[in-house]
């Protein structure tokens, strides 16, 4: 298994950064992304929790290609509580396609900075595990720097969210 | 999913409402949204029936974060 972390601080309120994270896809930054849709939502003793299915469309490199035919959308399933009081957005997520060979996990936690509460503490980690296939750490490491440039399209992605939020248009 | 962009985007202008102006400011409420709800994962659990992806797998994928007193 190959972990991946990264801490990234926005420039804006935790309120703020929220509310662009739900609304970051579809997005210029990353187009591998297509959409998010809800599964289901409830708010549990004061938490919002929502289960949503993340739908994403790859270029796959050639041995993937020869593994698993030329499939080209995947899914993975995210779950995500808010809690207003501890201003805190956990959300986890996993793949769905690609199993039982390779597991892809990703955690964040949006959370205030603990020197500035006006900005926002981004904590992600990724857990990427490749078994019974040849080569399972060179793949591994494959994924794991995948996963990390598309995390900095993430974040460029909610901070183009939150201009287009400031400057009240249409998202 | 396609076939429910209609229904997400009803959905999806009546939670970010709710989430700015309800939820975030204190309110348990979340019946505002909650029939364009229905209609929205009504059309995605059907969508994912036709791609037979298991919801009830997918659920056993998060017991960690989606228990209600972690």
């Amino acid at each position: 298994m190959k972990i991946w972390t990264v801490q990234h601080t926005f420039n804006y309120p935790w309120e703020t950064v929220v509310q662009a994270a739900w609304n970051k896809y579809p997005n210029p930054m990353n187009t591998a992304v297509l959409g998010i849709d809800v599964i289901d939502r409830q708010v549990i003793n004061g938490e919002l929790h929502s289960h949503r299915l993340v739908t994403t469309r790859w270029t796959l490199p050639n041995w993937a290609c020869a593994l698993m035919g030329p499939i080209s959308t995947f899914y993975a399933s995210e779950y995500s509580k808010v809690n207003r009081d501890r201003r805190q957005l956990k959300l986890d997520s996993r793949n769905l396609s690609l199993g039982p060979f390779v597991v892809v996990r990703e955690k964040l936690t949006y959370k205030p900075h603990p020197d500035d509460p006006q900005k926002t503490l981004l904590k992600q980690t990724a857990y990427v595990t490749v078994e019974g296939l040849p080569c399972s750490g060179y793949i591994e490491n494959i994924l794991t720097n995948k996963i990390s440039g598309n995390a900095a399209k993430g974040r460029q992605a909610i901070e183009w969210v939150i201009e287009k939020l400031q400057h009240k248009q249409p998202l | 999913m396609d076939e429910c962009k209609s229904f997400k985007k009803e959905y999806d202008k009546c939670f970010n409402t709710w989430f700015r102006d309800k939820f975030l400011k204190g309110s348990n409420d979340d019946s505002m949204c909650s029939e364009l709800l229905k209609h929205y994962t009504g059309c995605v659990k059907k969508a994912m029936k036709d791609k037979d992806i298991d919801i009830r797998e997918l659920r056993r994928y998060h017991t960690e974060i989606g228990s209600k007193d972690e």
